[in-house]
């Protein structure tokens, strides 16, 4: 029996940190050019 | 909710246990089995990725990316690269971005390797014993601790907070 909550934990936390990693990316080329 | 661990000596003592927790009400989804790598756990609920060091190196490297993300920041600062006006907004950013970085690298490497929390069972897991854990409610701790020792009078139950759940049941 897999673990499917721990799992989809995992994959939200990498799904949401690419998420804000992309949005704070933006800013922050937004900000320098 | 508070995670019990303890060793099992042997899988049917295990299975035992298991068998005990279940019927004593709580789900098989919060009883983890953990036994050495390549034994076979049969019908014991597998600890799947609560085995792993994901969590804990992901908040690891939230903190050393977040930190050095936040110098860069404050470094840039102090000394403006030619033609950019760096403020305090771009330092902070820096510090998020940097946070993120390492937290999700450090967390996929970290996901290859046993989980940190366990490393005081490791021993005793590639001797053949199974690590079980449960996730019990609090104020009951001391009930299920009574009905896991009184299979095995000597074992040691230890308690490690489950990680808080970022998904509300």
């Amino acid at each position: 029996m897999r673990k499917d909550g721990a799992a989809f934990r995992n994959a939200l936390i990498i799904v949401g940190t690419i998420v804000v990693l992309v949005i704070v990316g933006a800013l922050i080329v937004n900000y320098v050019v | 909710m508070k995670r019990l661990c303890f060793l099992s000596p042997d899988l049917q003592h295990a299975r035992k246990v298991v068998s005990d927790l279940k019927n004593a009400g709580i789900q098989e989804k919060h009883i983890y089995a953990l036994a050495k790598y390549g034994e076979e756990l049969e019908d014991l609920p597998d600890a799947g990725p609560e085995a792993d060091d994901f969590l804990p190196a992901y908040k690891r490297g939230l903190e050393l990316g977040g930190t050095a993300g936040l110098l860069v920041g404050l470094t840039a600062m102090a000394f403006p690269p030619a033609g950019i006006v760096v403020g305090g907004g771009l330092a902070l950013l820096l510090g998020l971005w940097g946070a993120g970085v390492g937290g999700l690298l450090t967390g996929l490497a970290g996901a290859a390797f046993p989980s940190s929390r366990l490393s005081e069972f490791e021993s005793a897991i590639e001797q053949g014993q199974v690590l079980i854990m449960a996730d019990v409610p609090k104020d009951e701790v001391e009930n299920y601790t009574a009905l896991i020792r009184r299979l095995d009078p000597d074992v040691s139950v230890e308690g490690i907070e489950p990680p808080p759940t970022l998904i509300p049941k």
